[in-house]
């Protein structure tokens, strides 16, 4: 504990506040208190001149030019691929497919594995914690294949109910898909141990790792699942991009899913052949500006001591949830052991709705809603909650403001 | 054509309350908290709609607040009763604010009304931004697509 103190200690916040120009505007004319980063995180300086750098010094379209713009764009986009596979820990940046974000990424996997290998009868395994994005693609594959979706059961601490997933795990199952942390909860879950029981069990794995990767070190390898996904505009990078890591074996198996240019190796109106992956399954111009203004951004994660930023993060966090059991007439949604970026909450004087509204008004910004996670509203019995989530520059002082906002809140309602 | 319920009647906005009561009550607040405390009072104008037609073809899909729409056409006055109900105060407002300028008038005036220029006059317009927002900028096209429907 005392180390962990030293490293909370060691850690600047105002320094990485800094770098973030957004984090020193006005909102309705009061100080921004930014406390939705679970939605998007701000980007830092460094993501913002990269991506100006690029349209004034570098555009030019990727892998297919012969000159010199293109090779510096297309050596920008190849290093930033690298980058995010030395991230993950991945076998290589082959393993590492671009998609316009994680949402994408599990769409792929459910249209290209889950068509070629999903039948009548298979289940699927799911969590009750999920957001739409790894819900609904699955719904699809499955009335598509008159397939069965099974969902892990959610525990009034807004954990995952393990020995269910045991249970389910006796059935037909091909693929199971959870994720990381809960967008809505912050739960973190054992994926671990959830891939282990379905690597056991014969069954393909899917990790949703958008709430993960801001927070925590990822290691696809030590995970030993088969599809990771991630969206940039959650770690610190632009809107509109993310990734699938998969088990290059498994990519290679895969059919396209998407037809067009840089997806093929050759083409004539006979028969086309396909490129390898990854670029099997990235037909069409990417992004490549945003591509390589993550490579910046997972520069600027690079730039944190890690063990002094997480314990800053944790401290937070603590923090925050410290002051929620305090609060009167504030009622904590999930209390999950293992808790990560973000906290859910409702108040009994008012509807969430309302209650970021007011919020808002003070210069605070929380998601209010159902977190795109009906499913998990409806276990809570809640009509949506209030969550305040969290990146590396957010501070205690933040953790006051919202509980100076939520103390004046209660004087309307 | 059935008349035109008592409960829907016996909602005061666009009839005792109209638009400029609203820009008076809100329009002159010196800070947003006197503006919201106000927003608030009107919110408790509105009447509850009854249980019955809080049903799923009334509801007015929102990310956030469900709010709940029923209306009636009076041919023989020419005039169209809406009223709106959800669970959040601060919503309530809102659509009491919007409904002042809706309720009981002729589909005329109806069309000709502004929501969201009118929202802009008391500062409120940055709660129509987003249809997944408040359900409000879903009211504002559920009535302007009645007062087409029964102008044909």
């Amino acid at each position: 504990m005392a180390a962990r103190q030293m490293n909370t200690e060691a850690f600047n916040a105002e320094t990485v506040r800094a770098e973030f120009p957004i984090l020193a505007t006005e909102a309705h004319g009061r100080p921004l208190v930014y406390l939705d980063n679970a939605a998007t995180t701000q980007k830092p300086q460094c993501v913002l001149d990269v991506i100006e750098h690029y349209y004034r010094a570098q555009n030019s379209n990727v892998h297919r030019g012969a000159h010199y713009l293109a090779d510096l764009a297309t050596r920008g986009f190849e290093a930033a691929r690298e980058q995010l596979a030395a991230f993950l820990n991945a076998n290589g940046k082959e393993e590492i497919v671009w998609t316009r974000g994680t949402t994408e990424s599990i769409n792929l996997v459910a249209q290209s594995w889950g068509r070629k290998h999903i039948g009548a009868g298979d289940h699927i395994v799911i969590s009750g914690l999920e957001h739409h994005a790894n819900i609904v693609p699955w719904q699809m594959l499955c009335e598509e294949k008159d397939a069965e979706l099974k969902v892990i059961p959610v525990t009034d601490s807004g954990e995952l109910d393990m020995d269910a997933y045991g249970t389910l795990l006796d059935g037909p199952v091909k693929l199971v898909a959870v994720s990381h942390v809960s967008n809505a909860l912050g739960t973190v879950n054992p994926v671990g141990e959830i891939v282990r029981l379905a690597r056991e069990a014969g069954a393909i794995t899917l990790i949703d790792g958008a709430q993960a990767v801001a927070h925590m070190p990822v290691d696809v390898q030590a995970l030993g699942a088969d599809f990771y996904a991630l969206s940039a505009h959650k770690l610190f990078g632009p809107t509109g991009l993310g990734a699938l890591w998969g088990r290059y074996a498994l990519l290679e198996s895969m059919p396209p899913w998407q037809g067009g240019g840089e997806m093929i190796e050759r083409v004539s109106f006979e028969k086309t052949t396909y490129n390898a992956p990854p670029f099997r399954f990235e037909a069409g111009t990417p992004d490549i500006s945003g591509v390589i203004a993550l490579g910046a951004a997972l520069d600027f994660v690079g730039s944190l001591d890690h063990d002094s930023a997480s314990a800053h993060e944790r401290d937070v966090l603590d923090y925050c949830v410290a002051r929620a059991r305090q609060c009167e007439g504030l009622r904590l949604i999930g209390d999950a052991t293992e808790r990560l970026g973000a906290m859910s909450f409702v108040l009994d004087a008012g509807h969430p709705a309302d209650v970021g509204t007011l919020l808002d008004r003070q210069g605070i910004a929380v998601r209010t809603g159902h977190h795109c996670a009906q499913p998990l509203m409806a276990r809570f019995g809640v009509p949506g909650t209030v969550r305040a989530s969290f990146a590396v520059y957010n501070t205690r002082a933040d953790v006051d403001a919202l509980f100076t906002g939520i103390e004046k809140v209660k004087t309307f309602l | 054509m059935q008349a035109v319920p008592e409960w829907l009647k016996s909602n005061p906005m666009g009839v005792e309350i109209g638009t400029a009561d609203v820009f008076r009550e809100l329009a002159s607040c010196q800070d947003w908290e006197t503006r919201y405390q106000r927003l608030l009072t009107l919110a408790e104008r509105l009447p509850c709609l009854p249980a019955s037609t809080r049903t799923e073809s009334n509801r007015l899909h929102g990310c956030q607040a469900t709010v709940w729409v029923t209306h009636a056409f009076d041919p023989v006055a020419g005039r169209l009763y809406i009223n709106c109900d959800t669970d959040a105060r601060v919503v309530k407002g809102l659509l009491a604010c919007v409904l002042s300028g809706y309720n009981a008038q002729t589909l005329e005036a109806v069309r000709a009304f502004d929501a969201k220029a009118f929202l802009a006059t008391l500062q409120l317009d940055d709660h129509l931004v987003s249809e997944r927002q408040n359900g409000l900028l879903a009211l504002v096209g559920k009535v302007r697509m009645l007062a087409h429907r029964y102008a044909a």
